[in-house]
This record gives structure tokens, sequence and C-alpha cells, in this order.
């Protein structure tokens, strides 16, 4: 017994103790940022941030905190660090969530952004209607917020950028590959999910093409995002290519890199390689995948989402500055092409495509000569 | 300051009696609370913010869907029962209101009525097949999660359902979500409605005959059997109270974020399981009851504010989150051995 309530008393202090060290711990490290990020500016001085808007130059660090929706992918965790970068490049504490697709997580978080004081704010994905009435909110309080990805309503807000990636040239340029190198009466699958604004518009895009090019033959269409959207796409493909055995399936266009590498992987085991995948987006592991010896996996069209998050924390940034923005602002989409990626020298990955597609994860936009004025000094 | 009046206890030796002050005892009764008080010490601590009436509103908000949905399960755990498919019939409901009023155009009250029946009929399902066929809870509720997430997607084609959009036949939706049913999802009523649930529940578990022959089925069933309580009776109430304050959850939330996406309610279902078990030590009740779950509930939702507002990685939340939950956990099991 007296052992049992020595362990007891142990084990609540321990807990005591875990529970504040968390606490401390976390303190102390956004603390230390903070402080680093001043006094790097202040030991600067004055002369050397000629230029620099006066928000950027005052005492207190500017915090802004980037909100997605929508979580778990690869394209979330580069666009968070892309933006995360930018931010503390240019001297601001950035945080970053993810409600792993939960919308009123979504909500409760860019609420308590908005109570917390944030100087702005990055949405992600907020494709529902209730998020317009928040951004709304977030802008009465003063708060300067840049969508990426969001729902059309927020056009009617003041003083909000909406920014998507180019879904219709996204849709587009892997299309038009397709048609090209397709024969012209080729029979494909169609991997789509409704729903999703980015969603809907690659569907039009893809609409118009079957339109235009009345012998292509969808036979078969699959869509879930889910917690694993690529296994259940995988099985679903599969159970496909049971069903058309060979030679009745010439391509598959996959409109999100989930459904690319699902497709890829069910290829793979059936070695049904002679069917092509044409894809939309990428990732580290989506390169990997296209480069694997006999990968059907031949174009995927993209935008960097890294390079995605720094645009976003940008356009938030000239805000802050009182500077001029657009309403509305499309990134540009690359087309990356198998062939270009082996014919590289080296593994081609996210740090060194920029060496394969031109334009690849670089741009000046919105890049003001302040910004690179702070990020030397920073 | 535990510390300081252990000794007292030892001389007795006898954990279980009462008088002399045990450290156990108490820390089964407040534990939990006293994990609460911690935390949000630390967080104030850490950003006074945390304590603004805006931020105390939104931690409140925050926990609404999950409380009500979890009072649901209460019940179910009250008869000893358990019912997974909680989750789904969020999920369900979420999507019958939505698409009663963009599919439909039907009035608030049609939409809303429609959706509880729907949630009434799975409810009736789960009892009869527990009841009457005798298929084990868990296991039962598990393929009724299933079931229903699959009637869900099945219902909507797979899609979300909001305002304007593109139906089957090319055409637009023209249904508009009535401005009322808007209101449910917001401050204040969000929150009055969880609370009206957490004080119906509690009054009716604790105060109330059937509340009380629930516990009695929970404790013994045999024993309740032969003191003549109906057992299927209070087992089908259960199971359709379980129901219905799933689907109250899913409306709420459809009301909350005006949408029916896919599988809404899914991640609810944990998030309420751990209300629950959290709640059944708190204050010593050591049965699930509805107040329990209300501390439970607003142990989630106090973490989740607060991990935000002291901006750790939203990628390793889930570790602390988990951590508190098998301390606070640890505090009730620890005892009950």
């Amino acid at each position: 017994m007296k052992n049992l309530k020595f362990l007891a008393v142990l084990f609540f202090v321990f807990m005591l103790s875990f529970l504040v060290a968390c606490g401390t711990e976390e303190e102390t490290s956004s603390e230390g940022e903070g402080a680093e990020g001043s006094s790097g500016e202040e030991s600067e001085g004055e002369a050397s941030l000629e230029g620099v808007p006066e928000a950027f130059q005052s005492e207190e660090q500017l915090k802004v905190m980037v909100v997605r929706k929508i979580g778990g992918d690869d394209h979330t965790a580069q666009y968070l660090a892309g933006a995360k970068r930018e931010g503390e490049a240019l001297g601001m504490q950035v945080d970053t969530f993810s409600a792993n697709g939960d919308t009123a997580k979504f909500h409760d978080t860019i609420n308590q952004a908005i109570d917390q004081g944030y100087d702005g704010l990055v949405i992600s994905h907020g494709d529902d209607e209730a998020t317009v009435e928040l951004v709304q909110e977030a802008r009465d309080s003063g708060i300067e917020v840049v969508t990426f990805d969001s729902n059309q309503g927020l056009m009617d807000v003041e003083g909000v950028t909406l920014t998507s990636q180019d879904d219709e040239a996204l849709a587009t340029l892997a299309l038009d590959k397709l048609v090209e190198e397709q024969a012209e009466d080729a029979n494909i699958l169609y991997l789509w999910v409704d729903g999703f604004p980015p969603m809907v518009r690659r569907n039009a895009v893809y609409q118009d093409v079957l339109e235009a090019n009345p012998d292509i033959t969808e036979l078969e269409r699959f869509g879930v995002a889910s917690e694993n959207t690529s296994v259940d796409t995988q099985n679903a493909v599969a159970s496909m290519l049971n069903k058309y055995p060979e030679g009745e399936i010439d391509a598959i266009f996959a409109t999100w890199d989930a459904f690319a590498i699902g497709a890829t992987r069910a290829l793979n085991e059936a070695n049904r390689t002679e069917i092509d995948v044409y894809g939309i987006d990428v990732s580290n592991a989506d390169l990997q995948m296209m480069q694997e010896e006999g990968s059907p996996w031949k174009y995927t069209a993209a935008v960097d989402p890294m390079l995605i998050g720094s645009v976003n924390i940008r356009i938030l940034a000239k805000k802050i500055a009182e500077e001029e923005t657009p309403q509305t602002y499309d990134l540009e989409a690359s087309l990356i092409s198998q062939e270009a990626l082996l014919s590289a020298e080296e593994e081609v990955n996210m740090q060194n495509l920029v060496d394969v597609i031109d334009g690849w994860g670089e741009t000046s936009e919105f890049e003001e000569d302040w910004m690179i004025t702070l990020k030397e000094n920073n | 300051m535990s510390n300081a009046v252990e000794p007292q206890t030892n001389p007795t030796s006898q954990g279980k009696q009462k008088k002399p002050f045990d450290l156990f005892q108490f820390l089964y009764k407040y534990g939990t609370i006293i994990t609460i008080v911690a935390l949000i010490i630390i967080f104030y601590i850490a950003n006074p913010l945390f304590l603004q009436p805006s931020n105390i509103i939104n931690i409140l908000r925050s926990i609404s869907i999950v409380t009500i949905i979890a009072i649901g399960l209460t019940i179910s755990l009250s008869v000893n029962g358990f019912d997974l498919s909680i989750g789904s019939v969020a999920s369900l409901s979420n999507a019958v209101v939505i698409s009663m009023f963009i599919w439909y155009s039907q009035s608030t009250v049609i939409a809303i009525s429609t959706a509880i029946l729907a949630a009434l009929v799975i409810g009736a399902l789960n009892a009869f097949l527990i009841v009457k066929v005798r298929i084990p809870d868990m296991l039962l509720t598990l393929a009724m999660m299933f079931i229903v997430q699959g009637i869900a997607l099945t219902y909507t084609r797979g899609a979300t359902i909001s305002e304007n959009m593109i139906m089957a036949d090319g055409n637009y939706a023209t249904g508009e979500i009535s401005n009322a049913f808007g209101m449910l999802g917001k401050v204040p009523w969000i929150i009055i409605i969880m609370l009206i649930t957490v004080v119906v529940v509690h009054i009716f578990l604790t105060y109330t005959k059937h509340g009380r022959y629930m516990y009695v089925i929970g404790g013994n069933q045999e024993a309740a059997r032969l003191s003549g309580i109906p057992v299927k009776k209070y087992k089908v109430i259960a199971y359709l109270l379980s129901a219905f304050f799933a689907s109250i959850g899913g409306i709420v939330l459809a009301s909350r974020v005006m949408t029916a996406e896919i599988n809404a309610g899914g991640p609810y279902l944990m998030d309420a399981v751990a209300a629950a078990f959290i709640g059944l030590s708190v204050l010593g009740a050591g049965k699930p009851n509805a107040f329990g779950t209300f501390v439970g509930a607003c142990l989630i939702g106090i973490l989740a504010n607060g991990l935000v507002m002291l901006s750790v990685p939203y990628y390793a939340m889930d570790i602390v989150k988990g951590t508190v939950f098998a301390l606070a956990l640890a505090l009730t099991y620890y005892k009950m051995k």
C-alpha cells in the first residue's frame, strides 16, 4: 500500500512536471525565435533597411498564420514549409496549421487566429461558404488575408487576394499531351473526385477535351478523397485492369497525384505498364515514382507547392506593408515529363527539379526590392 | 500539496476507508479537473490571450459538436453498451439535412425532422440486432458504422453537397439553406444547445427512474432483469437516444459548415470516445455520466486550442493530445484495478 501511494505521488509529480515542461519549452522556443528576428534587425541598424516598410522595421515581430483545411499529403507539407521559409526570411513569425480535412476544426483555428491578433492570415482550401464569413470577420478586425484554392465568394470580401493554381492550365497541359500522344480512338480511365473547386475546374477542361475529341472513350471513372486515397485508388484501378484485358486501355488521366500514385502502383503490380498515366500535381515521392524503371507515369502537370506558399506570403507581406495587391492571382503551371527527368544526370527531386524544368520553383512575382533587403538582413 | 498530507494516510493504510485523506481517492475524483486547471494555467502563462472571453467562446464552440455526440455515446455506455456508429450517423444526418435544403428546397422543420428520423431508423436497427439477434454491441455497431458511412456516401454520390452545386443532370441546385438553420451553428446557439443537452441528459441519467434503471442494467444486467426492470426496453431506448444525439451533432455540424462533406462526422467518433471515457472518473462518479463527458470534452477542446496558441507544429499535436489522455485515463484506471 505504502509503495503504491509513493508511486502515485511520483506519478502525479511526473505528470505535472511533464505538462509544465511542455509549456515552458514551447514558450522559450517561440521567444527564442522572436528575439533572434528582432535582434537581427536591430543590429543591422536603420541605414541598411532603407525602403523597407515601417511595419517590417518595428520592434514587435509580425505574426502571421497559415491555416490549411486539407492535410496528410506531401503537397500540404511542402506548401506550409514554403510559406514558413519565406515568412521567416522576411523576419515574421509564421505559425502553420493543417486541419486534416476537418472543417469545424479549420474554422476553430481561424477563429482563434482572429482572436489572437495575428497580423495576417493565409487561408488554404477554405472551399466552404462559412469560410467567407470568417474571412470577413478577420478583415473587420484589421487582419490581412490571402487565400489559396478557396471559395469564390471571397471575391466579395474587400481587400482579400484569391490565389489559385491555374487549374485550367494544369488540366490542359496534361490532356493536350494525352491527346497528342495517344491514338485518336484511345480508351481511357478517368480518376477524379467531385466537390472540390480545383477538381470542378479540372473536370470542366476534361469535358471540353472529350467533346473536341469524340473518338476518345472514357471506359470507367473512379475517385474518392479519403484518408488513404492512393491505396483506395490502387485497389479500384487493379479491379478495372481485370475487367479490361491487355490492349483495351490506352491511358489513365489522374486529376490528382494521389490518384496517379495509386494508378501507377496498380499498373506496376499487374504488369500493365503499357498503359500511360497522365497526372496533375507533384511531390518528391511522385518524382521518385516517375523515375523508376519502366514507370507508366509519363507526365505530370504541376505548380511548385513551396512556391505557392512563398508567393502567398509575399502577397500577404505586401498587404501588411500597405502596398497594392491584385484581387486574384493564378500561379503558373509547368509540365514535367518522365523523359526530361530521366535525361538528367542525377536523381531528380523537388530541389533540383529547377535544373530540369525551366522556370520551376522560381519566380520574382511580388518579390519587391525591400523584401530582398530584408532577406539579406535577416 | 499532496505530499504534505500524504503521511497522514499511512498509519491507517487502508486505501478504501473514506475518513482520512486518501490520495488515490483524491486523484481519482479530481485528477481530470486538476489536469484541466494545470493546462489552463500553463496556457495562460504562455499566452494571456488564452483566457480572454472570445477565446473561451472559441473553445466552447469547438467542443459543442463533440460533446453532443459524446453524450449519446454516454447513454449507450450507461447500459454497458457501446455505439461505434455515432460518427457515421452524424455524417448521414449532416448529408440528409443539407440535401433537404439544397436538393429538395424543404423547410427547416422538415429538413431537421427527416435527418433525425433517418438516424432513429439506424438506432432502431442497432437496437434490434443487439437486443433480439444478440450480436455483441461493439461488433455490430462497427459493422453499422461502415454501412451508414456507405449509405451517406451513396446518398451524396461521393460528392460534397453545397449551395449552387452542379447536379447529375447538369443543372445547378437551386435550394438554399434557411437562415434560421444557419443560426444553430453560430454562437450563442451552438453552445446553448450543447449545455441544454448536457443538463437534460445529466438529470435524466442521475435523477430519474429511467436513468437509474439504465445504470442498474449497466452494472449487472442479470440482477436488473431479476428485479423486474425491462432490460430490453431500456437497451432499445439507449441505442435510440445514442443515434438521436449523434444526429443532433450532425445537424449542428451541418449548420456550422453549411455543406455536407463526405464522412464529415467520422473524426468525431474517436474524440467522443475519449471524452466519455475521461468523464468516467470525474468527481468520482465511476460510471458514464453526462457532466463527466462534458469535462472530458473540455479537456480535448482546451488542449486543441492551447496547442495552437503555443504554436506547436500541427504534425506534433496528436502526440501531446494522446499523452495527456493517457495520463487522465491512468488516474482513473490505476485506482480501479
